[in-house]
């Protein structure tokens, strides 16, 4: 008698996923994605040019740094950004629980969108394809073409309006790209993979992407040492506009863009790779220990907590 | 310290809850949460009584639970799309340019779902503290403790303030009914049958509740002398002024100077208000409820921990704030944990239910609960209209 009801329940629900698998399935996860999949067949990569601006940040000296990164077709411009700072060797973008940029290379070091006066500490993000700057009141989820260049500067402060200074550099695609897409077109086939792995888009080249799954980080960060041999063939890439930013020859983090980008590898390997690293940044996070104290003391009055609720009330 | 006999004053509880949500709402750490939760459950089980509302936290729990699950599905089904630790991807449909930062399907991050279980669990710890206080302290003795100038807008305030317990009650007894009558009160069947009656239920016996208030005079309409008038604009202004300087003081930047000033002048206009149209209509009140050690304990140590976590967010401790992008582990900042777990002496401070002399015992409360409802019975008043 009661299963009844709950039968009656069941049925349209496996029905209604049925369906939705017998339409979705046989056309694969990609199915809504045309466009995805057209950039996919025109293109094998896309050149972003993006040019970072760091205000007066560390010391009070400006910084601007550009350069150019390879990403796969379908990225987004947070994928770019987040390249470009594995490219550099910088600390990885951080961002707030609303989505808010907070920091580039860990700059700022503390507050995100900070109030200060009558403005706010923060990353503006801007295009740059039009050959000006454009101020960008959206997010980076624009998806990335050959030709984009995205800029972000930090304002300290701005008004979070398109009358905040643009990068100081400018947003010129052919400058800063033209060794990438030259070394790559005009290099010979066997060579472009490896020095695009070790100095600049190991992580999302779509034809080291299969062989970097599969191996273990160990093994991708003594890729450098092989590839800095190539290095002079494109000696510009990674070298900023301000030429601060050091040349990325040592990357040992090289790995952990791939965990990013596993939409076009194969899944499995990426995705244990992905968990792989979870670990060992939380492992690198240092004190595990007071956590675990921590987390015992929440289970011991959590407990406690239960008994007691268990027990009936208002009796002596 | 503890004071047999009596039940802590219905303030206090709510004291304590509203600043231990505070404390919540200033932190994402999913660690810090969690302690605020565990300790919040704890008080209510260490010192709930055996008053049919008494289970309310149980309800907002599973309301706790509800809002992560939904907070989770709405961030992997249409949430932005930010780098990170792709677990699996959802069919994407493509969206023109304005709707960026929203989304249909996508790669789904391990840090977009964390990111969106820490959200979900603020939110829920919020709940909890919130149904703390139904669970703790009596809706109908809060009414009294009402200030005189508030009863104009004694239906509306009724309503407010016994809604949520009401609901818990009704839940309840159209369970109880239900079940009685062998029909199913679990899953879905249960919640189809279950939620009608109860929202039609306990909308119905606030209303009515607020029904008796007016027939008794509370929110009348009649020519008010000017001054009273005054009084209540006051207090009208002073509430709103109020309401705009805590949000300040929660979300730092909404309000010039941390809307402490517009706090300030709040309180004061309230205070006069008060003050004022309180000395209108004076009244007696019949076993009043009394504010002692105990009930100066509880709010205190409620205070202490909001106090520890604002101080923390201006000092900047590290750890206060968790965001997993990029994705570590939560750290655990020692002194505020020690400064959560002050919100535990409630359950040393307030009088027990359990003790000997406790007055309401688990027959006497659902009869004081209705007398209570009642407002003439046993409640001499001196009324000047």
């Amino acid at each position: 008698m009661t299963p009844l009801p709950r039968w009656r329940w069941v049925v349209p629900t496996a029905m209604l996923i049925g369906a939705a698998a017998a339409a979705l399935g046989p056309a694969g996860p990609d199915a809504l994605v045309p466009f995805k999949a057209a950039t996919a067949a025109a293109a094998d990569s896309v050149y972003v040019a993006l040019v970072v601006d760091l205000g007066q940040g560390y010391g009070g000296s400006p910084r601007v740094v550009s350069g150019c990164v390879r990403v796969p077709p379908g990225k987004s411009g947070y994928d770019a950004l987040t390249a470009f700072t594995q490219q550099m060797n910088w600390a990885l973008p951080s961002y707030n629980n609303a989505g808010l940029l907070c920091t580039i290379d860990g700059y700022p070091q503390n507050g995100c969108g900070q109030v200060v006066g009558s403005g706010y500490d923060y990353w503006s993000y801007w295009h740059g394809d039009p050959g000006t700057w454009t101020y960008s009141s959206a997010g980076a989820s624009r998806t990335m073409q050959t030709g984009d260049v995205e800029g972000w500067r930090f304002e300290d402060p701005g008004h979070g309006n398109p009358t905040d200074p643009p990068p100081t550099a400018a947003p010129d695609f052919a400058s800063i790209c033209a060794s990438d897409m030259t070394s790559t077109t005009s290099a010979p086939t066997t060579a472009t993979p490896t020095t695009i792995a070790t100095t600049n888009t190991g992580p999302m080249g779509s034809n080291p992407a299969g062989p970097a799954g599969s191996t273990p980080p160990g093994s991708i960060a003594s890729s450098p040492t092989s590839g800095s041999g190539q290095e002079p063939t494109n000696p510009g890439r990674p070298v900023p506009g301000s030429g601060s930013g050091s040349p990325t020859t040592t990357r040992p983090t090289a790995s952990g863009g791939s965990t990013a980008h596993t939409g076009n590898s194969g899944s499995p390997p990426p995705r244990t790779e992905a968990l792989a690293r979870a670990g060992s940044v939380q492992h690198n996070g240092g004190d595990s220990v007071p956590l675990l104290v921590g987390g015992f003391i929440v289970v011991i009055i959590g407990c406690g907590a239960l008994y007691r609720w268990r027990r009936h009330p208002g009796v002596p | 310290m503890t004071a047999p006999g009596r039940i802590l004053h219905p303030a206090a509880w709510w004291v304590w809850a509203a600043t231990m949500g505070v404390a919540a709402v200033r932190t994402t750490n999913p660690m810090l949460l969690a302690f605020i939760a565990v300790v919040v459950v704890f008080v209510v089980a260490a010192r709930r009584s055996a008053a049919p509302w008494s289970r309310s936290l149980a309800v907002f729990f599973r309301l706790g639970l509800i809002v992560i699950v939904i907070r989770v599905v709405v961030q992997v089904v249409f949430g932005y799309r930010l780098p990170g630790h792709v677990l699996f991807t959802l069919p994407q449909v493509p969206l023109p340019g304005w709707a960026a930062g929203v989304s249909i399907g996508g790669p789904v991050t391990l840090e977009s779902v964390l990111q969106a279980a820490v959200d979900g669990l603020r939110l829920a710890v919020i709940l909890l503290c919130f149904g703390a206080a139904n669970s703790l302290a009596s809706p109908y003795r809060l009414l009294r403790c009402l200030p005189t100038v508030l009863y104009e807008a004694g239906v509306a305030v009724t309503v407010a303030l016994t809604f949520a317990p009401e609901l818990v009650i009704t839940i309840g007894s159209v369970r109880d009914a239900r079940r009685l009558r062998g029909r199913p009160t679990r899953g879905i069947a249960g919640l189809r049958g279950l939620a009608i009656p109860v929202l039609e239920g306990a909308l119905d016996r606030s209303l009515q509740l607020a029904a008796s208030m007016d027939a008794r005079g509370y929110g009348r309409r009649f020519a008010a002398p000017a001054h009273r008038r005054l009084a209540t604009g006051a207090t009208a202004l002073g509430l709103l002024l109020v309401m705009l300087g805590v949000f300040g003081a929660l979300d730092p930047g909404s309000v010039p100077s941390g809307g402490i000033p517009v706090l300030a002048v709040g309180a004061v206009l309230l205070a006069m208000g008060m003050t004022a149209g309180g000395r209108r209509s004076p009244r007696t009140r019949y076993r009043p409820d009394v504010w002692r050690l105990p009930e100066w304990g509880v709010s205190l140590s409620g205070c202490a921990v909001s106090g520890a976590f604002v101080i923390a967010g201006v000092v900047g401790v590290q750890g206060l704030q968790f965001t997993p992008y990029p994705l570590h582990a939560p750290t655990l900042p020692l002194l505020l944990c020690i400064g959560i777990l002050a919100g535990l002496l409630p359950a040393v401070l307030a009088p027990s239910p359990r003790d000997p002399g406790y007055r309401e015992t688990d027959g006497e409360m659902l009869v004081l609960a209705q007398r209570e409802a009642d407002p003439s019975v046993g409640v001499p008043r001196v009324a000047r209209w």
